[in-house]
């Protein structure tokens, strides 16, 4: 599983399940166009410091398109704060 | 804003120099009556609560022996105030009153600066007070930079007739309230009553102080952890809602509960976008019959993430009937990073409530395809429209939906049954 740090999430991807995939939806949804493909599986098209500062604006496209489109490779986590004690 | 409850208050009024009375707080009735024994004396036990008005909710009560502060102790224990149990009781001596006034200090965003109010009348009502006798009411800006002193203190509190030793004590009080109020950022500082009491001496009976939200950060010596005006302690969602935005600094999330026990039905999850969007959806739905068990406002063009969190927070609510998103209509935030957010939260719980969502404002036709589009197949329907429909439209849209589910529930059951 690879693993992009965004904002306050992660960006999760299958890259097995993206092999299968030949449209790719994810690249073409995400709005500020950091994502492109590599090998057959979306990769970072920027520095992923860039990425975990806020460059991945967390707009979820790239997720959404995936599982409406695509195969279910890619997935956004984006943990709810845990309280103390 | 962020209130401190009344012992906190008196503790900062304390550190300035302005007399409180003895006492301490309570978590139980027998820690009130060893309390009350130390005291050696009468003593009021008052819920702390972050409510006014606790006299005549019977949140405040007299005792005259240690047995009888342990028994109204637990007498206020049981109280609910706003759905909430009292946690902490304050015991503190009772003293002899002779007279009593009204000391706050305020900002006044209208005068952006602070403005004292003093009353030589105390007790509840000050601005009836102050519509009905002007004249035995004193309202005196301050200017921030060159302070507040004595001489002023004294030069308004003349206006109102106070003098001998009370003019000099009152003065050098209100000199420390302004100071408490700036040393700590408070956006108020409120005493009633300030009291005379027989020792010739002038106490903080009760004390409020709010601190502003923007300046908790610069005072993790009051142990502020949610920065909300409540009127309750912070839930656990709550507290989890503040976390979302204190890490994130996109937008503006919002999120208070309104009710706690949601049994009995017709609760509906809300949440709104910008103030008066959020009140006209709000109203909308206790006219169509519905309860609101959270405010929510999601605004300034968040990201579709902050806009996930807040849908599951309010979705983590229990007994929801439905769920509704309506903001102003006008909105110059983003409408699919709204649409994006909450299709991604009802996807992951497999949103099993009829939900109603109403985006008005910036790329509202891409936010209401992707709601529509993306949300078939989830256990209940998902409805988005746009500016053009009216609020009470997607009211009774809801309202249809939830109907329809559970009719349709009643003849799986019966069918079951059969």
């Amino acid at each position: 599983m690879d693993r992009i740090k965004t904002l306050t999430g992660e960006i999760l991807i299958d890259g097995q399940k993206c092999l299968t995939c030949p449209e790719k939806p994810c690249l073409a949804a995400c709005l500020p166009q950091i994502l492109k493909e590599e090998g057959g599986r979306p990769v970072l098209a920027i520095p992923a410091q860039e990425a975990a500062r806020g460059k991945c604006i967390e707009c979820l496209a790239c997720e959404l398109d995936c599982h409406q489109f695509g195969k279910g490779g890619l997935t956004i986590s984006l943990p709810l704060p845990e309280l103390a004690g | 804003m962020a209130k401190l409850f009344e012992y906190q208050a008196k503790e900062l009024l304390k550190r300035e120099g302005i007399p409180v009375c003895r006492g301490r707080t309570a978590a139980n009735s027998r820690e009130a009556e060893e309390i009350a024994r130390e005291l050696g004396g009468p003593v009021v036990v008052k819920a702390q609560a972050l409510v006014t008005g606790r006299a005549g909710l019977g949140a405040i009560k007299f005792a005259d022996t240690p047995e009888e502060a342990a028994q109204k102790a637990a007498e206020i224990f049981q109280l609910n105030i706003n759905g909430h149990f009292v946690e902490k009781v304050l015991v503190e001596e009772k003293k002899s009153i002779q007279k009593e006034y009204f000391a706050s200090l305020l900002i006044n965003d209208a005068c952006r600066s602070p403005v004292l109010l003093f009353s030589a009348i105390g007790g509840s009502g000050i601005e009836e007070l102050a519509r009905e006798h002007p004249d035995r009411v004193i309202t005196h800006s301050i200017n921030v930079r060159a302070g507040f002193y004595e001489f002023e203190a004294r030069n308004l509190l003349l206006r109102l007739g106070v003098a001998g030793k009370e003019l000099t004590g009152l003065a050098g009080f209100l000199v420390k309230l302004y100071q408490t109020a700036r040393k700590y950022e408070a956006r108020s500082v409120e005493v009633n009553p300030v009291a005379l009491a027989a020792d010739g001496k002038l106490y903080a009976l009760d004390g409020r102080v709010t601190i502003d939200d923007n300046a908790v950060f610069r005072h993790p010596e009051l142990g502020i952890e949610v920065a909300r005006e409540f009127d309750h302690p912070p839930t656990p969602l709550e507290r989890i809602a503040y976390l979302v935005e204190a890490n994130d600094y996109r937008g503006t999330f919002y999120f208070m509960q309104l009710a706690m026990d949601t049994s009995g039905g017709g609760y509906v999850g809300f949440h709104g976008a910008g103030g008066g969007g959020s009140m006209m959806a709000m109203d909308a739905l206790q006219r169509g019959g519905f309860k609101i068990p959270n405010f929510v406002d999601t605004s300034g063009n968040p990201p579709a993430s902050k806009i996930y969190r807040a849908a599951k927070i309010i979705l983590a609510q229990k007994n929801l009937a439905g769920y509704f998103y309506s903001g102003s209509g006008v909105a110059s935030q983003e409408q699919f990073h709204t649409a994006r957010g909450l299709v991604k939260a009802f996807r992951e719980v497999n949103l099993a409530i009829p939900a109603v969502i109403r985006v008005g404002g910036n790329g509202e036709e891409l936010a209401i395809k992707i709601l529509r589009e993306y949300t078939r197949g989830l256990s209940a329907p998902v409805e988005a429209y746009g500016r053009d429909t009216s609020v009470d439209f997607c009211v009774q849209r809801l309202k249809q939906l939830i109907n329809g589910q559970q009719a349709k529930s009643a003849r799986e059951a019966g069918g079951e049954n059969g």
